[in-house]
Parts: C-alpha cells; structure tokens; sequence
C-alpha cells in the first residue's frame, strides 16, 4: 500500500478499489460530509457529482456483490460462526450504497439463504429460503473524522489492552457476573445441529391461534425447481386457512417455524421460544391491577369504536428513515448542510411589545 | 420553572424570577420594559461600551458591576475591548448597538445600564458635559431641585441648552451635549467652574471633593467627567424599591415633580412624550471621531 496510512488498514473491500486516489480523498475529506458518500463509490472522488451518482447506484449491481449484503437475517449475525476461516478478519460486507427511496419492485436474489425440502410425512417439497425484510432500517458506519475512513472494531483484552487475535479466542458462557464457563470452537460445533436441509412439519394449526408475540423474523419460500408440490401445499393451506408448524435449522440455530400463505407465496415465520418471551401477567406490577368500574368501561368502549378503522400500514413511515434519506440526497448534491438549532417555546407574552417597538424603531 | 423562552432571536430564561421582591416584578416585567422603552434608550447606547449592573438573585440579593462580557455571550453581540491600566488585562465590554442586545441585558437581570460619556471610536472625547448634582442627607430631592434650576440659568447665561433627568435615586443629572473636539480635562475643568459660580449664590452647594461628604450640602461632582466613568442611562431601572427609571424630564416637568420616585417601571410608558427626543437625536448622529 505505497503511502497509504495504516488506519486505512481496516477498509477491507474498498480497500483495493481506493488506494491510489486516498491522497487526494484526505485532502478533501476534513470538514466535508460528502465525501464520506464518495468514499464508499468505488470512483475516483474527484469526478463530478452527477458521475458519482451514477457510481452509487451502479455499485451495488457489481458482479461481486455480496450475497449476504443487506440480506443476512438478524437471528445469523448473533450465531457463533463455525468457519473461523471466515471470521478471522472482520469482513462486513458492505450494504451497497443505498440508493435512497429506490421502492421499485424487486426480483428475488438469485442466491437463497437457504436450500432445502418442506417435509411433511412422506412428501417433499423443494423451497428455496429469501429473507423478506427489506432490511429498510438506517444505520450508519462509524468513520475517522478526519481521512473519511470506516472503522474497525477490534478484540482487545479489557485486562491489558492488547488486541487478541481470533485464533487466541475462546467462548465464554457467563454463569454469574464476570465468570464463565469456557468453550473451545470444536467442542461447540459438536453440539451446534447439522442443518439437515429439510423443514419438518409436525402439523397443522389456524395460524391465528398464534399469538403474534412469537413472531419473529418472516422470509419468503420459493418452489426449487419442481414447483408442483410447492403450489399443491400452498393451495391446500390456503383453503383449509391453516399453517404448517415445524422446525428448520438455519447455520447453527434451530428455529420453531410456521409456513402460510400469503400474497400468493408461502411465508415462513421464525418463531420465538416460549422462555424468550415474557408472560406479563407474571409482573407483580401487572398482577395488582385493579377491575374497572362498568360506568367507566362504557366510556372508554366508546372512545374505542368511535376510534375504530381499518389497519393500513402504509399510514405510518419511518419518518427518521426520511429525513436522513433527505440529508443523503442532498449531502450527495453538495449541499451543505446546516443543523438548525432547537427551537425554543416563544415568549409569548412578551411578543406585543417587541411588535410594538419594533414598529416604533421603523418609523423613527 | 427554569424553561427558556425565545424572543427575536434571544434567549430568555426564568422569566418568572422576581427580581424586585418587595413590589413583585418579575424579570419578565423587566424584559418588557426594556423591550417597550427602547426606542427613547437606544440613541444613548449606541456606540458606548456600558458597564451593567447584575441582580440575578434580585435586587434583594448581591448585586454586581459588570464590564466584562460574561461567558457565554452571543457572537452577535459587539463587543469592544479594551486594555485596562488599573487591572492590566483586557476588559470586554459589551455595546448596545440595537433592540436584540437590550433584550439579551435585560435577560441577564442587568437592571441598571450605566454609559461613559464618550464613543467607542474615541473614548478620551467626551460628547456630553456631565453635571451630577448629588445632596447629601439630610438635604433631599428640593435641594437637588434648587441646584438644578441655579445651574440651568447658569448654563443658558453661557449659551447652552442643558437638560435635566432624575438619577432615579436621590440626585438630579445635567447634561449638555458638546461637539468635539474636546478633552475630559476640558469639561471637568468647565463643570468645576460652573459649580463655583453656583455654589457662591447658594451657600447649599458645594463645588470641592474635599466638602463633598459635608453634611447637608448639595455636591456639584465634576470628577465624573473622566474617561472611564459613566452615569446611569437615560430610562435605565435602578434597583431600588419601586423600580425607579432615570427619567428625562423638561424644565417644567422639574418644578412640580414630587421625587425621584415618581417615575418607575409601571408608569414612565404611560408618559409618551420624551422631552430629551432632541438631544438623544442629537447624540444619536453625533459624529464620531
């Protein structure tokens, strides 16, 4: 890396995209947001900025776009890897830049979470697993302020300081405050399930009768190859208005899950385990409520209907989501942006004589 | 309730603060009334580096003299600095150039505003004379009066047009305006005279520091005609009980007026006409040397 400073160090892959240029980046970097959007185009930061827009879009279409971008489902991020080979350095695929408000409707990524059978008895049905969320949240990268650079986060020994590299870990399960109990990496993946490719359903239920507390994370079933079976299951879900109960092995976590239909596909919902979820009756605060008075129940069943509607969900946004896709788009177009102070509740009270003197200052 | 509260651009915080406990009024009465009396206040701050006194406990509490700017203040605010002999630093003071600045004084419970009688551009050239005609007790408000009116004809025998205002406490203010260029030598030196010429036709009045303390006596103070002093600003509160304004007032107004206390925060709006509309015009577009 001729000339460029060690903190660059952590950029894993624009990292060979950058180089050559990051001179000229770090001149430009200090006191100017946008070029932490220019940083992660691939692009030379000089270009101009309708260039760079292009570049941003563009670059999440690369060839090499990692399958997992955006895509990894929360339960995977927490699960103890079982390749140390692929966590020793801390690869974070990077979210191709986000095109901000892109909302067009999408393909299904080419390469599923997962592969596998839904089996129910002797029948099988080839699926292939995509995550349905969007990953739509925001989030930010933590940057050096003053080259632009992302961050890495490192291993280091809260006793001595020192950086532990991975091959120096273990696991610790903590049994009391600050005392573990300490797994090598080859005894963990002993105990750790195969995933054994197959969805085994155990029977059908109304999926109502589940209480959505237990859901947890929904992805999207898709027919791998023949799809037959796939549209046979759906149909018969559909009519009976029932979901298929059962477990699936997703890395190294075994997840309850439930398939039903919707929108045409079948949904599978991770579901929560029963001692995950606390039962709140089970607070003492909860426990000691007082009944109400039937005079006052009236009342408030009445607010109740007058309030009622129909759910749409498109009634709420992510407003912050918004506001920073705003900023994106502006900081993107050069414009600088300015944070307004907080606004102050005005005197009130004291608005009629600044009118008044105001009005005097005028005219004299 | 400690909220701040904004107001063309200031901030303004405790408003509920009662500054004057015996007669209950707030700092938001006191805010108002800086707010309302601006105009009459503003022509005699411009360009004046003033010097404040602060009761952020109320007049009841510690007051203090503020020349420096405190910590905080806004960069809007003009600030002028300047080295100071006797302390050997730079002192900050802060220049009421408009409305927005009297607002954010007034925020800081600076009840009494108190200006040098020259310019920022050339503090060693005085723009007024400055006649402080101080009784003391038992001599009162009547002796100060009669003073008054002796140094008037005095002062129109000599061709000039002096005008009076009330300290808001015991004494009365003369001031006449004076073009430059001039020196503080010079009007000491003039008001040391003039203070003579009077104190021979009343046996009241005393021209000399050394007689300054006597008993009884009514003291024409020249030495406040320095670089470096001041005089409480036409309209400025004084933080005594009733809240009494320096206030401005023509030689008529003099005969009848009963006190010093006459003129306060709740009535001196109600009084329209500012009989010192020509001089503060005047002062106003002063050149500045």
């Amino acid at each position: 890396m001729n000339g460029t400073p060690a903190k660059k160090k952590p950029a894993t892959r624009q990292k060979k995209n950058t180089p050559k240029k990051s001179p000229a980046e770090q001149e430009k970097a200090p006191g100017k947001l946008t070029t932490v959007a220019k940083d992660k185009v691939p692009k030379p930061a000089e270009k101009p900025l309708q260039e760079e827009k292009a570049a941003v879009s563009t670059s999440g279409k690369e060839p090499d776009k990692p399958a997992a971008g955006g895509n990894v489902p929360r339960g995977e991020k927490v699960t103890v890897p079982r390749a140390a080979g692929e966590i020793k350095k801390p690869v974070r695929p990077e979210v191709p830049v986000k095109e901000p408000a892109a909302g067009k409707p999408a393909a299904l990524p080419r390469r599923p979470i997962w592969r596998g059978t839904i089996s129910i008895g002797l029948v099988n049905v080839p699926v292939r697993l995509h995550s349905m969320i969007k990953e739509r949240g925001w989030s930010f990268r933590l940057l050096h302020r003053d080259d632009g650079q992302p961050l890495r986060y490192d291993r280091v020994c809260t006793k001595d300081d020192k950086v532990i590299p991975w091959e120096d870990t273990v696991r610790g399960y903590e049994v009391r405050k600050g005392e573990y109990v300490v797994f090598e990496k080859e005894e963990l993946e002993a105990i750790l399930p195969e995933s054994d490719k197959r969805i085994r359903i155990d029977k059908f239920v109304y999926y109502l009768s589940l209480d959505p507390v237990y859901f947890d994370r929904p992805y999207v079933l898709s027919p791998d190859g023949n799809s037959d079976p796939y549209v046979l299951l759906h149909e018969a879900l559909l009519k009976q208005e029932k979901a298929g109960v059962g477990r699936l092995t997703l890395r190294t976590k075994e997840y309850p899950v439930l398939i039903r239909p919707y929108h045409g596909a079948l949904v599978l919902t991770t579901l929560r385990y029963a001692q995950e979820v606390s039962d709140p009756g089970k607070f003492v605060e909860l426990e000691e409520l007082s009944s109400a008075k039937p005079r006052e129940v009236e009342v408030a069943e009445k607010i109740v209907s007058e309030l009622s509607g129909d759910f749409d969900v498109n009634e709420y946004h992510d407003r912050v989501r918004e506001q920073i896709e705003l900023l994106v788009k502006k900081k993107l177009a050069g414009e600088k942006i300015v944070r307004e102070a907080p606004r102050h509740e005005e005197a009130k009270e004291l608005m009629a004589a600044l009118q008044e003197t105001l009005q005097q200052l005028k005219t004299t | 309730m400690p909220k701040e509260q904004e107001l063309a651009g200031v901030l303004l915080s405790n408003l509920d603060k009662v500054l004057y406990p015996e007669d209950g009024i707030t700092k938001r009465e006191v805010v108002e009334y800086y707010i309302r009396i601006a105009p009459r206040m503003l022509p005699w701050l411009r360009d004046r580096a003033v010097v404040l006194t602060r009761y952020p406990e109320g007049i009841a509490g510690e007051g203090f003299y503020a020349k420096d700017a405190p910590q905080g203040t806004p960069n809007w605010v003009r600030i002028e600095t300047r080295y100071s002999e006797t302390t050997g630093r730079n002192v900050h003071y802060i220049v009421i150039q408009d409305l927005k600045t009297l607002i954010w004084i007034a925020n800081l419970a600076a009840i009494e505003i108190h200006m040098p009688l020259a310019r920022i551009g050339s503090p060693d050239v005085p723009d007024v004379i400055f006649f402080d005609i101080d009784p003391e007790p038992p001599a009162g408000f009547d002796a100060g009066r009669e003073a008054a009116f002796l140094l008037r004809d005095a002062l129109l025998d000599n061709g000039m047009e002096p005008y009076v205002k009330t300290s808001g406490k015991k004494g009365l203010h003369i001031l006449v305006p004076v073009e430059p260029p001039t020196t503080f030598a010079k009007t000491r030196a003039f008001v040391h005279a003039m203070g003579r010429v009077i104190s021979q036709k009343n046996a009241g009045i005393v021209s000399e520091a050394s007689e300054s303390q006597k008993a009884g006596t009514v003291f024409m103070d020249f030495l406040q005609n320095s670089h470096g002093k001041t005089l409480i600003c036409p309209y400025s509160l004084r933080a005594a009980r009733g809240a009494p304004v320096s206030t401005p007032l023509s030689w008529n107004e003099l005969k009848t007026v009963a006190g010093p206390e006459s003129f306060n925060i709740r009535n001196i709006l109600s009084r329209k006409e500012d009989p010192w509309e020509k001089l503060a015009q005047q002062i106003f577009h002063g050149k500045q040397l």
